[in-house]
């Protein structure tokens, strides 16, 4: 498998092919479904949002960019499902939040050749406790100070629960999930090595 | 479950529901600038009014939204006994004035500019509210598309938003197939049953199959897509644009004197700035 080296600015804008298209699509629908339905019960009224998951797949397979602008579209598509109203000010924390978290291919994290080691994933999961604390700590309240200008009290008080329970989403589901994604590409790239003459190379 | 997702895939026959796209995004967009610029009743009261007719133009069912109102009821309600908790004396520092009604304790006084506060919170939210729901109700996924692009947006976010709202009703049947297929093999879901690390396990592995069956699905579809020449060119048309008629105008129009009404404000706030609370009662 020869990895052609690819430009930071690539790199961090993902290759706008459909291919990245539709999986930014698919990542934001599943990311509303999961918002809405997939949240894992901590205490009664507390809950773990697995849609977190969904910027990390999409980070891993496509890059930042894509990765925020799932989370992004996502969000919107879970206050749609929900019919809670627009809250603009978290789909910007949470776009950011999905870029900093989609920042795997910049450290050599492959995950579509199944390169993801002990190093990728401590630096992931250093990025994904520092990129909640800027989304929902900093970002968020911004907007919302913008947008709804006013009371701070309520979104610093949500922010700090968003921060503790979606980096832990973010490590704790989000991590083993890499390793199994990446275990599994490998696995198949494995495959497609020995007869692999006339079928076309994944890019 | 799926009877709460309310976008609809066919156009609706009714008058607004017939508008172009490009119309409805259009008077959407201004209609959040106005909402979301100002805590001032004189704003905010028009624009509920404004939107709740909207909405009772194209006659929804409200069995059907129910449930989504009592929601929004119940946990603005909660937000704003949280708030008063937080502190009461919110509207006082907002208007920079104080009126004191009659007080519980020393520490919870009612003060008037509180209640109004509270009172424009809600309108607020109340009007954001009620124009999502007159614009999720009227819109179709294409549309969407053809009113962002309109809008100037590039062609291919539009594409990820109208065909990531297509795939909404296949994922979550897909969500439920896994669940249902999980629970077949013994995976116990009730909360109450089993401890924290249990549940986060449970979840990820019904995650797993879940992410495969949708990534999965993107090669296919993308294949689909470059079959059918998608990506080729720098422009975009769109299939379900009607034609544009004097209801579209006379909507532009107004869209656009909202607008207006939101330029207006943001530069005589420049000019001197707004008490962040109008309060009349001083």
């Amino acid at each position: 498998m020869a990895v052609k080296k690819k430009s930071i600015g690539t790199l961090l804008l993902g290759e706008w092919n459909t291919q990245t298209i539709v999986g930014v699509a698919l990542g934001a629908a599943l990311f509303g479904v999961l918002m809405v339905y997939g949240g894992i019960p901590v205490f009664t009224n507390t809950k773990l949002s697995s849609a977190y998951i969904v910027p990390v797949i999409v980070g891993a397979l496509f890059g930042p960019l894509p990765a925020a602008l799932a989370a992004f579209i996502g969000n919107v598509f879970a206050d749609l499902l929900g019919g809670w109203g627009f809250w603009f000010d978290w789909s910007i924390g949470n776009a950011v939040a999905g870029f900093v978290v989609g920042l795997l291919p910049l450290y050599g994290a492959n995950i579509k050749a199944g390169v993801f080691g002990v190093k990728h994933a401590i630096i992931y999961t250093v990025l994904a406790i520092l990129g909640t604390a800027l989304a929902f700590g900093v970002v968020t309240p911004l907007f919302t100070l913008m947008f709804f200008g006013g009371e701070l009290t309520i979104t610093y008080l949500q922010a700090q629960a968003a921060v503790i329970s979606d980096a832990s989403v973010f490590v704790v589901v989000g991590l083993p999930i890499l390793f199994a994604l990446a275990a599994r590409y490998k696995s198949q790239q494995g495959l497609k090595m020995e007869d692999a003459d006339d079928t076309q190379g994944k890019a | 479950m799926d009877n709460r997702f309310i976008i609809p895939l066919i156009p609706g026959r009714e008058r607004l529901q017939r508008l172009t796209g490009a119309t409805k995004v259009r008077l959407f967009t201004a209609t959040l600038f106005v909402l979301m610029v100002s805590f001032d009743l004189r704003i905010l009261i028009p624009g509920l009014v404004l939107q709740c007719v909207l909405l009772a133009s194209i006659h929804p069912s409200l069995h059907k939204l129910r449930f989504i109102i009592v929601f929004i009821i119940i946990t603005n309600a909660i937000n704003i006994l949280l708030f008063f908790l937080a502190d009461p004396l919110i509207g006082s520092k907002l208007a920079g004035s104080t009126t004191v009604l009659f007080s519980l304790s020393s520490h919870f006084p009612f003060t008037g500019e509180t209640l109004w506060y509270f009172f424009a919170r809600l309108s607020k939210i109340a009007s954001v509210f009620v124009a999502s729901l007159w614009f999720a109700l009227s819109i179709t996924p294409s549309q969407l598309a053809s009113g962002l692009y309109s809008l100037k947006f590039p062609y291919k976010v539009c594409t990820m938003i109208s065909l990531g709202l297509r795939y909404i009703p296949d994922i979550l049947r897909d969500y439920e197939n896994t669940k249902a297929a999980m629970q077949m093999r013994g995976l116990e879901l009730d909360p109450k049953k089993t401890s924290l690390g249990a549940r986060l396990k449970q979840t990820t592995l019904i995650l797993f199959p879940l992410v495969i069956i949708t990534f999965e699905k993107v090669g296919v579809i993308a294949n689909a897509m470059e079959l059918r020449g998608y990506g080729q060119g720098k422009k975009r048309s769109y299939y379900c644009e009607p034609e544009t008629t004097r209801d579209d105008i006379v909507v532009q129009i107004l869209a656009a004197a909202l607008f207006l009404v939101f330029a207006v404000y943001i530069v005589t706030g420049w000019i001197s700035p707004h008490p962040d609370l109008w309060y009349p009662f001083r």
